[in-house]
């Protein structure tokens, strides 16, 4: 076949030229180490990478929301273990007057312990978070959730749920109103009145004993039924959260497969097409050497 | 013994044509288009001498170029597919980059808005929370306004090459004219004489010519008649019929390209010019970008109107009800310069969930409230016969935003392409609905919610992977991730298919430069057979003038 003396230039020419731009694209992987550069590069590879990011993404921020309510539920179980602890003593304030054989006086000094941790439950009531809102109040975080005088709810029915996983919205599920059984504060606060009063009759403290001791005893069941929905929430935040690292994880995994480079393939793949280039710039500079013109004298 | 003088005399010749040529085809080894030429000999008659006859010698008959006219239109095929290709697959870079998010960050400003609501579903009146909401709202806003951004001026780069190539193909098109006229001349004049470079240069514009559009070349007298991309004249024997352009009669935006056909009037060809660079510029704007450029609007219309109309429905911390968080700028609904009523149309957008990513026409079809709406992206009409406010279903309601609209007028809808304008956050921190009331009618009387109500903000949580678009198909993650998919997809397969016709190409220029092309090693051997043909017949010549003295001497 001819051959045009062009010919052979322009297909050396070509030839060192798709080679130098292959070295060229191998050894930028080599250097980032990230295969996938462009959409063009890897379509649906580009694609499922978006989504793995977005995955990743939201992934992340369901744990940044599990923190936040983990926060707020540390906080609500120090004040529930502190009610606890109040109740604990309140319990043998109200066995105590169940003897029978206390005075008056008697009665008083267990009248002013009672207000003292009345008074308590009171402020672990109002508890706040770190920003100064009320976190037993439902929706309503700026009212004190039971007011110091009245001892009434402030707050309202609401729970303040959040996204915690693809699935779930949880929230404290827990307020002052149902953390007491109905009414107990004011109770305590009724049998303080009674016990202290000089005046009262016997009939009237007894009443005022035993309304006591119910309600207390009725409280006692919701002050622990909190607790549990507390520690039921704090757990499934934690079985939430190592569901959420195991899938973090895959989800990285995926992101890695598909756009970091395998290294032995990236540098055997650079020596190879430094070789072919060699090769070609030697072949090419030889063949141009050949002419019969080298001959004619 | 004249004889013998005469014919070492045309041997001379012969070879000297020979060496001279050899000189030109060697001169030429780099000159584009050049073709190699050849000289052709014939003996001359003979004479009859006694009882035989002996030829005369030899006469140089012509010098001819070698070239394949089926080699040369398989080259230029190859060479217009080629730079179609080339063209639209270049075209592709800035919108593959775009859509890579490390550097447009589409997909992840996505995303960040919506974390920031997250955070602020933690803590609904926290200032600094509805802070970064704001922040991540404007970022949001200004990522999409660059990416439009970006598109526009690829576009505006689209003009500039559409010109250029318009440009280069009128240049082709005076210089084909003008060559058909020299060769006839020439050709003419000095009797046949040696037309082979200007036929060459004739080929070489023609060839250059296919980069920039497809062709067909009849030859005709001696003339090249050539009709470029689908049977619009260029050049008529001596007379061209040049190409224009002109803005689009729909979009001011977007170059044109119009024509004149001899004694007729200018029509635009944009959508005849297939083929080339031309043709190419003119697929990747109406195939690609301006797709993609109606996907990301859509995307952002989608996301925007969402929230704003969830953030309507909640009330501030004030008890007063939301407004709109995100100002959106108006789609774009332009008449066409051909229109003969003074009419405006407004588009407003009604459920981006029945937006496409087309764009639409809408024409009036009689004297009375009748319009026809058709879908660009594939030519269906949405509407045939229809009053203007029955037209719902696209997502979008119209309305006569000023003037009258005469029958027959029509109008580009673009309401998802929102380059022109571009979206803004004027909302602040104070303007955050974050309490839920279900219903976007303000309470009476007004009572602010409680600070802790994040029931809103749960609400435009959902929407981030609620499936929002394309008729409840996708979310915008989905949307933004099938665009990427398309593109790439498209960009891949463009460069793959340029690769193989920059192949197709090479090996067809190749074909037609290994038959027309110079070899200098034929061309050496050529030069010592040509010297040696020359010696011989100086040979021949001193041998007749030999025995023309021994003659003499013998007279002596």
């Amino acid at each position: 076949m001819r051959i045009s003396t062009n010919t052979i230039y322009q297909l050396s020419t070509s030839q060192m030229t798709a080679l130098q731009e292959k070295i060229s694209q191998t050894s930028q992987q080599a250097s980032t180490g990230k295969k996938v550069m462009t959409p063009q590069d890897d379509p649906v590879g580009s694609a499922k990478l978006l989504e793995a990011k977005q995955a990743i993404s939201i992934n992340d921020q369901y744990a940044v929301n599990r923190n936040a309510l983990k926060y707020t539920i540390g906080i609500a179980n120090v004040a529930l273990n502190g009610v606890q602890d109040v109740m604990q003593s309140m319990n043998e304030q109200i066995v105590s007057l169940g003897n029978g054989i206390l005075n008056s006086s008697n009665r008083q000094s267990i009248a002013i312990t009672l207000q003292s941790q009345l008074d308590h439950l009171v402020t672990l009531s109002n508890t706040k978070d770190a920003a100064g809102h009320y976190i037993f109040s439902g929706y309503k975080s700026d009212t004190a959730s039971i007011n110091a005088s009245t001892h009434a709810y402030g707050g309202d029915a609401n729970n303040a749920v959040i996204q915690v996983d693809s699935s779930t919205q949880l929230g404290l599920g827990v307020n002052a109103n149902t953390m007491f059984s109905s009414g107990f504060l004011a109770q305590i606060k009724t049998s303080i009145t009674a016990l202290s009063d000089a005046s009262s009759t016997d009939a009237q403290i007894a009443t005022a004993i035993s309304n006591l001791s119910a309600a207390f005893n009725a409280s006692q069941i919701t002050v622990n039924a909190a607790q549990v929905t507390l520690g039921t929430s704090e757990n499934r935040l934690t079985s939430m959260d190592s569901i959420g690292s195991e899938r973090a994880l895959a989800y990285k995994d995926t992101v890695s497969s598909l756009e970091d480079v395998d290294y032995n393939k990236v540098l055997s793949d650079l020596a190879r097409q430094q070789l072919q280039l060699q090769v070609a710039q030697k072949t090419f500079t030889q063949i141009s050497n050949l002419s019969i013109f080298n001959y004619i004298k | 013994m004249a004889d013998i003088l005469s014919i070492a005399q045309s041997g001379l010749h012969a070879a000297q044509a020979g060496i001279n040529t050899t000189g030109q085809n060697i001169a030429n080894v780099s000159t584009p288009g050049y073709s190699r030429q050849v000289v052709e000999q014939q003996p001359s008659p003979s004479v009859q001498y006694g009882l035989t006859s002996v030829g005369q010698g030899t006469n140089v008959t012509g010098i001819n170029r070698i070239y394949s006219e089926f080699l040369a239109v398989q080259a230029n095929t190859a060479r217009t597919t080629s730079s179609n290709l080339a063209t639209q697959s270049a075209e592709m870079q800035p919108i593959n980059n775009l859509l890579t998010d490390s550097s447009s960050g589409l997909s992840t400003a996505v995303l960040e808005f919506f974390n920031k609501l997250q955070d602020l579903s933690s803590k609904p009146s926290d200032t600094s929370t509805r802070q970064t909401v704001i922040s991540a709202s404007q970022n949001l806003a200004a990522r999409f306004n660059d990416a439009q951004k970006q598109l526009t001026n690829v576009n505006g780069g689209l003009n500039t090459q559409i010109k250029d190539s318009v440009t280069k193909i009128n240049e082709a098109a005076s210089q084909i004219a003008s060559l058909n006229q020299q060769i006839a001349v020439s050709q003419t004049s000095r009797g046949g004489s040696n037309v082979n470079g200007l036929l060459d240069q004739r080929d070489q514009v023609v060839a250059n010519l296919s980069k920039q559009i497809k062709l067909t070349v009849n030859e005709q007298d001696g003339n090249y008649n050539v009709m470029i991309g689908n049977g619009v004249p260029l050049v008529l024997a001596f007379n061209t019929y040049k190409l224009e352009t002109v803005a689009s009669k729909n979009d001011p935006t977007r170059l044109n390209v119009t024509h004149t056909p001899n004694g007729g009037a200018e029509v635009d060809v944009s959508d005849v010019l297939l083929g080339g660079s031309l043709g190419g510029i003119f697929d990747f704007r109406k195939n690609i970008l301006n797709p993609t450029q109606n996907t990301i609007g859509q995307i952002i219309l989608a996301i925007t109107s969402d929230i704003n109309a969830v953030n309507k429905t909640g009330l501030k911390a004030n008890g007063i009800q939301g407004g709109n968080i995100f100002t959106q700028p108006a789609s774009l609904a332009t008449p066409y310069t051909t229109n003969t009523g003074s009419g405006g149309i407004s588009i407003a957008i009604t459920n981006t969930n029945l937006l496409t990513n087309s764009d639409y026409i809408l024409e009036k079809t009689g004297a009375g409230d009748s319009y026809k709406l058709t879908r660009v992206s594939d030519g269906v009409d949405v509407y045939s016969n229809s009053a203007l406010a029955t037209i719902t279903n696209a997502g979008f309601s119209l309305s006569i935003s000023m003037g009258t609209v005469s029958a027959g007028d029509q109008f580009l809808l673009r309401p998802t392409y929102s380059g022109a304008s571009s979206y803004s956050v004027t909302a602040t921190i104070s303007d955050i609905a974050t309490a839920a009331v279900g219903t976007s009618v303000q309470p009476d009387p007004v009572v602010a919610p409680a600070p802790g109500d994040n029931s809103n903000v749960l609400a435009m949580l959902a929407k981030q992977t609620s499936l929002v678009m394309n008729g409840g198909l996708s979310s915008y993650q989905d949307t933004l991730g099938g665009l990427i998919s398309t593109v790439g997809n498209k960009s891949a397969e463009l460069k793959a298919t340029s690769a193989y016709a920059e192949q197709w190409q090479q090996s067809s220029s190749i074909a037609m430069e290994n038959y027309s092309g110079i070899n200098l090693e034929e061309e050496a051997a050529n030069l010592l057979r040509y010297q040696q043909a020359y010696q011989a017949s100086g040979t021949v010549l001193q041998m007749a003038r030999q025995m023309f003295d021994s003659i003499l001497g013998i007279m002596r």
